[in-house]
């Protein structure tokens, strides 16, 4: 574990009630904002090491393998397929 | 992208303090795609000896520091005041609670398009429910990320131990109860 101290381990905390409540929250606010963006969600299996290698390419860039693989596709369909 | 296409939160220094301490960095990468901090969180990191992983986050555009205008600063002051008066906290000085005071004065930035505030400390989130910005806490976002199938609920409990928010152990067997 890292030597990071606790931040302000004297001030009181949430409840468990409250956390579940902010989860479930915080998802409505998040499905409110994908349907707003018009996101759509896709399943793709990959072999490894394919998924091995993504996720050492996205962790060097302090990214997750979902956002690394949307910005890679981000940019395949903008070279391939530019806007007219 | 569009900066308002991004999963943007602000954050206060608490949750990223967590999300350091138990490893646990990659959950807020897998559900959001920008993190703003106001700039006067830089301190707190650097008090907590967290400096080097904040860098590192500000380096790869995962985090982006704000500086805030003199208008908002002195909206911050007001805010920073009301989270000292309130009851959940001991800490009655009010410049302790600047910084957080100020991440709730960039979540109404319309040109961050911002969606909520990382937020774990009672007094300050009873005074962002007042003014009706949308919290969430570090065991939410757990929560959420075991919801999606991204964490177990295993895993929940060692980083909530982790980074020393389960200080109790009625909360602590709760919370086993519960997921």
């Amino acid at each position: 574990m890292k030597k990071i101290t606790a931040h302000e381990p004297q001030e009181e905390l949430l409840s468990v009630e409250d956390a579940f409540a902010d989860a479930r929250n915080s998802d409505m606010r998040w499905q409110a904002f994908d349907a707003e963006q018009g996101r759509k969600r896709i399943f793709i299996e990959l072999p490894e090491p394919l998924y091995q290698t993504l996720e050492r390419l996205a962790k060097q860039q302090q990214q997750s393998v979902p956002t690394f693989v949307e910005r890679i596709i981000h940019n395949l369909v903008t070279t391939f397929a530019p806007a007219k | 992208m569009p900066l308002s296409a991004l999963r943007t939160v602000v954050s206060n220094t608490g949750p990223l303090i967590s999300a350091f301490q138990s490893n646990r960095v990659d959950i807020l990468l897998q559900l959001y795609d920008l993190i703003v901090i106001p700039d006067s969180e830089l301190a707190e990191f650097k008090k907590h000896g967290a400096t080097k992983e904040i860098n590192k986050l500000i380096e790869a555009e995962t985090v982006v520091v704000h500086a805030l205008t003199d208008t908002e600063k002195t909206i911050a002051k007001e805010i920073s005041e009301a989270i000292a008066s309130s009851r959940h906290t001991k800490d009655k000085i009010a410049m302790h609670h600047y910084p957080e005071a100020e991440a709730m004065v960039l979540m109404n930035r319309p040109s961050l398009s911002v969606q909520e505030i990382l937020l774990d400390e009672l007094a300050a989130r009873d005074i962002a429910k007042q003014r009706r910005i949308p919290v969430i806490g570090f065991a939410g976002v757990l929560i959420r990320a075991c919801q999606r199938g991204l964490l177990s609920a295993e895993a929940i409990r060692d980083s909530l131990t982790l980074c020393q928010k389960l200080r109790n152990t009625l909360f602590y067997q709760f919370y086993c109860r519960s997921l």
